[in-house]
């Protein structure tokens, strides 16, 4: 089993994907989240934090004056993936995108580009578009 | 993309990744994949004499009965060539090879492509096979996913480390060690960086200590009145990647010199 294959085992939260699945998936940005980019070519992205919840949790958020939003700053990898994370370009055409811009190997690309896509999936930062069978 | 490992050095497809590393210079077994399911496996083992036909009987024996287990269904065929063996087989997976002994090294090898019955495994063997050499000469080849060094001989592969950007391959000699790390994304590590605070914050030398050179850093020291430490770093361009070679030696034939650098040195790219 090659590198990429480990990491393209992407939480499934209930949906299991095989790896020609995941390089035909098209990921997308979420709508809410948005971005603000800097001088030198990241990005800084602004997502608005759930403070609403009824149960402890949500009590306690509001009680401690959590921010109402997380930032996460990318540099100009992440921003190049985050910029083509827009519901067209499948995994595989993002991977072909860095290898040509960065020179990388594709092992290398693709478990760089599945680890970055994990990330900012378990972080709701992304959707991952999945055809169906 | 070239792979030279423990003596012996062949070409293969940029977007193949080594799968399997085991064993040393005696024995050992090595495949590179592909994305796909074309794989191409590579065992030596040093012998005096040349590869006799048993040993392929046994080895399709043994993938008959896990084939038959598998699918229920395998043939194979050998032939006799002059230097070796040819042999085809199909089943479960499909695979052509070739067991072959090479003189220069006094090792037998076996070089098999394989895949499924529809990929161009014919093909595959002879493009590998052709860009196949094995010698035994002063000097060695070491390459994988892009680092590319060109060292004295005598080496021992003591820990490697092959990561998404970072490849690392500690080698080690009676009273020597070669640490080398290949790093990609360059450009984006010296706009963050710069290459000296870089190689410096990587290596934990003092930046004072870098100095120009030839082809990028050099760094000397003596931790001990016996033993040097020597550092290079270079910035390959074309590759976009940043090398990085540390020789920690007490002889002087393990000083570093740029022509250990594939991506600096005059070395036949194909040689």
């Amino acid at each position: 089993m090659g590198l990429d294959r480990v990491v393209f085992k992407l939480p499934s939260r209930g949906l299991k994907l095989d790896h020609d699945q995941l390089k035909r998936a098209k990921p997308e940005r979420n709508p809410i989240v948005e971005s603000e980019p800097l001088a030198d070519g990241s990005i800084v992205l602004t997502a608005p934090l759930e403070l609403t919840g009824k149960k402890s949790l949500g009590m306690m958020a509001r009680w401690m004056k959590l921010p109402a939003v997380k930032k996460f700053e990318l540099d100009p990898f992440g921003t190049m993936v985050w910029e083509l994370c827009d519901g067209k370009h499948t995994v595989e055409s993002i991977s072909k995108a860095l290898r040509d811009r960065y020179k990388m190997n594709r092992a290398e690309a693709d478990v760089a580009l599945g680890a970055f896509l994990q990330t900012l999936s378990q972080r709701r930062l992304i959707t991952l578009m999945v055809a169906k069978k | 993309m070239r792979f030279a490992w423990q003596g012996f050095q062949l070409t293969h497809p940029d977007d193949w990744a080594p799968a399997a590393l085991t064993g040393d210079r005696r024995e050992g077994y090595v495949r590179l994949a592909s994305a796909g399911s074309e794989s191409i496996q590579i065992r030596w083992q040093t012998a005096k004499n040349a590869p006799s036909r048993k040993a392929l009987s046994v080895y399709l024996q043994k993938l008959a009965q896990d084939s038959r287990k598998a699918v229920g269904d395998f043939t194979s065929e050998v032939e006799e060539l002059p230097t070796g063996y040819s042999y085809r087989y199909g089943g479960a997976i499909a695979g052509r090879g070739l067991l072959f002994r090479n003189e220069a090294c006094g090792r037998n090898f076996f070089i098999e492509a394989l895949g499924k019955k529809s990929d161009r495994l014919s093909m595959r063997l002879k493009e590998t096979v052709e860009s196949f050499t094995s010698s035994d000469s002063d000097q060695e080849r070491w390459a994988i996913l892009g680092l590319d060094l060109l060292l004295p001989a005598g080496l021992e592969v003591r820990r490697r480390e092959l990561l998404a950007g970072r490849t690392v391959l500690m080698l080690d000699a009676k009273g020597c060690r070669i640490t080398a790390e290949r790093w990609g994304l360059a450009d984006l590590l010296i706009a963050k960086h710069g290459l000296i605070p870089w190689a410096s914050g990587l290596l934990r030398i003092p930046a004072t200590r870098f100095q120009e050179a030839e082809h990028g850093l050099l760094a000397q020291s003596k931790p001990l009145p016996w033993l040097h430490d020597h550092t290079l770093v270079t910035l390959d361009q074309a590759n976009n990647q940043l090398i990085v070679v540390r020789s920690r030696f007490r002889s002087g034939k393990w000083k570093p010199t740029w022509d250990w650098i594939a991506s600096c040195s005059s070395y036949p790219a194909e040689g």
